[in-house]
């Protein structure tokens, strides 16, 4: 009789929830653990906005196409993508009104009036320690002789972007003067056998002892060393190389505000810690309590982080992608 | 003309292909002749820049089309060999064993590209069993680079392909009569001979279409160069995605991917216009 009595509560609960016809938000995130994180808490948002959100796997130039079609409400990005999205008008302004938490970031964590940094990763040099001896304290370490051909980075990435940009700083050179970063970037090829892809790839080739040490990030160090792979990470003195996950509100669609709420809720100090616990990212909101949480935070580290300037960035990448392929993957 | 019926049964298929294989076609031809803003804006501005600038840097001519075309030929040659030696030995075999001749030969194909690619990867790696045979025999004193090259590419190319030539392959071998060839034995020919004067030259509508079929597959490969060249290796399909995803030109992109796409066409015309005025010679030569 209990269960009867419960089940007709139930559907009666479901047929009145459905008539209230709850709002829908589309929010195109990077997929897998990110989204896994992002949905940990969700169900909070859902209920107290009355609405069901939906994630769908895009970023980068998936990701703007689908904000450019109005097909979602809201997008991550990284720097790259969120200049571009800013440029053709993708992203609503943000309403400091709704998205409250604003307040409460780091300064280097507020991207522009369109979008907010969520978080930041840490790209540094992970290594083999019984193979790389001293560790290392420099980018500079991976153009060492003694480990060429036993070195590696990723493809043409923001990474390497970054990487590339750091290379001409030390030169003498910027963002508006690249060629010294070029000449050295290439001198670094010459000590690459792969460019690695995956990071599943990048594991097998430290776990065959193909490349002692890499540019990586700081979680993927954690995941190999689960993974039975003994690897160390180091910080080069030059600072980390700084991932960034942006949020934005895609401009024209039907549920601004509740797109709003939901980039406060991605700002809130629940959803800030969880980028710290679950993926191992810096949270950019301030005062965050992390003990126990084995993951670099404070606003020293977000400022320590090599971010580039961006905006000078985009408008030259086709020509430095074309160049990146003559003069670095060439052999 | 066709009935009116005929008409109405195709127009399914004809607003399908139209709508998701045709109109997409036409606006990537378009989007190539568009230029590309600072951030990455198509601006409507008819140019022939994007050609000019393909067509006009050795980079993109010989590192990037001459050798895709250049490695999906020499894969194609060789999916073709394996393929129809697999298909003969499929074709003669037992008809219990050809079910799961045939059925081995689909297997890989239930398997994702990506799976079997990494796999690849394992196989052909420094402690991989390629490897371990090499130096175990002695016919190295340590491991190779096998992988992250050219020659890995093409591997990984004829394992994709070659599945696809022995279907092309084993069906027409089938459908050729075993007496002919045992009449050309009756008649004073060597099996080789029978094989190389009948089998063979019957085989080649297969040969033919196999070929096409491998090529078509191996000259739009994408996963197989991103993995297995480690990123040394480029390929046009890879060159295309990465315009349009890193450096965000799309009118560069689609301008890569219609100029593999006229290339290879003109190419296949070419090859099936060969091996068809060959074929012909070769049936005219054994009339006479």
């Amino acid at each position: 009789m209990r269960t009867i009595l419960t089940a007709i509560a139930l559907s009666l609960a479901t047929t009145m929830a459905a008539q209230a016809a709850p709002r829908e938000l589309v929010v195109a995130a990077f997929g897998g653990a990110y989204t896994d994180a992002l949905k940990k808490n969700i169900s909070t948002f859902e209920k107290e906005n009355d609405a069901t959100v939906t994630f769908v796997p895009a970023s980068g130039a998936d990701g703007l196409a689908k904000a450019m079609a109005k097909e979602v409400d809201v997008i991550h990005a990284d720097m790259a993508w969120a200049f571009r999205g800013e440029a053709q008008n993708a992203f609503e302004q943000l309403d400091p009104a709704i998205v409250t938490n604003l307040s409460t970031l780091y300064p280097r964590a507020k991207f522009s009036e369109y979008g907010v940094v969520t978080n930041f990763g840490q790209y540094g040099i992970a290594y083999n320690p019984t193979q790389v001896n001293p560790a290392p304290t420099s980018w500079l370490d991976l153009w060492k002789p003694e480990y060429e051909g036993a070195v590696t980075t990723a493809g043409f990435d923001a990474a390497n972007v970054e990487l590339l940009v750091l290379m001409a700083k030390l030169n003498g050179g910027s963002e508006d003067k690249i060629d010294a970063g070029f000449a050295k970037m290439k001198e670094l090829s010459k000590h690459i056998t792969v460019f690695y892809n995956q990071h599943a790839q990048l594991l097998d080739l430290f776990r065959n002892e193909e490349v002692v040490m890499a540019r990586w990030l700081r979680g993927r160090v954690d995941w190999a060393n689960k993974q039975g792979v003994a690897l160390k990470f180091a910080v080069p003195s030059e600072g980390a190389i700084g991932l960034v996950s942006t949020v934005h509100v895609v401009k024209d669609r039907p549920n601004k505000d509740l797109a709003m709420k939901f980039v406060n809720y991605v700002l809130s100090e629940t959803s800030q810690k969880t980028y710290a616990t679950d993926l191992g990212y810096t949270p950019a909101r301030a005062g965050l309590d992390l003990t126990g949480v084995d993951v670099p935070y404070g606003e020293d580290v977000v400022n320590s982080l090599l971010i580039s300037d961006w905006k000078k960035i985009v408008p030259q990448m086709d020509a430095w992608k074309e160049r990146w392929e003559k003069e670095i993957v060439a052999r | 003309m066709k009935k009116p019926a005929n008409t109405i049964l195709m127009l399914p298929a004809i607003t399908i292909l139209g709508a998701f294989f045709v109109v997409p076609l036409i606006w990537v031809v378009i989007l190539s002749f568009l230029t590309s803003g600072p951030t990455g804006e198509v601006q409507n501005q008819l140019t022939v820049s994007n050609y000019a600038r393909f067509l006009t840097d050795s980079y993109y001519l010989q590192d990037l089309l001459l050798r895709t075309i250049r490695l999906a030929a020499i894969a194609t040659v060789f999916s073709v060999a394996i393929g129809y030696l697999g298909a003969f030995v499929i074709a003669r075999a037992e008809a219990a064993a050809q079910t799961w001749l045939v059925m081995l030969v689909m297997l890989p194909l239930w398997v994702n590209l990506v799976v079997r690619t990494l796999s690849l990867m394992v196989v052909l790696g420094r402690n991989g069993p390629v490897n371990q045979l090499l130096v175990g025999l002695g016919f190295a004193d340590r491991p190779l680079q096998l992988l992250y090259n050219e020659t890995a590419v093409i591997i990984g190319m004829v394992q994709v392909a070659v599945p696809f030539v022995v279907m092309s392959i084993f069906g027409v071998l089938q459908s050729i009569p075993r007496q002919l060839e045992h009449a050309a034995m009756t008649v004073g020919a060597t099996p080789l001979s029978a094989f190389r004067r009948v089998t063979f030259p019957l085989s080649l509508p297969g040969v033919l279409a196999g070929s096409v079929l491998a090529f078509g597959i191996n000259v739009e490969s994408f996963v197989v160069p991103i993995l297995l060249g480690g990123g040394r290796v480029r390929f046009m399909s890879v060159a295309a995605y990465e315009t349009a995803t890193i450096s965000n030109n799309l009118p560069f992109a689609a301008t890569i991917g219609v100029i593999l796409l006229i290339v290879t066409m003109g190419m296949l015309g070419i090859y099936q216009w060969a091996v068809r005025s060959a074929g012909r010679s070769t049936a005219v030569l054994q009339a006479s």
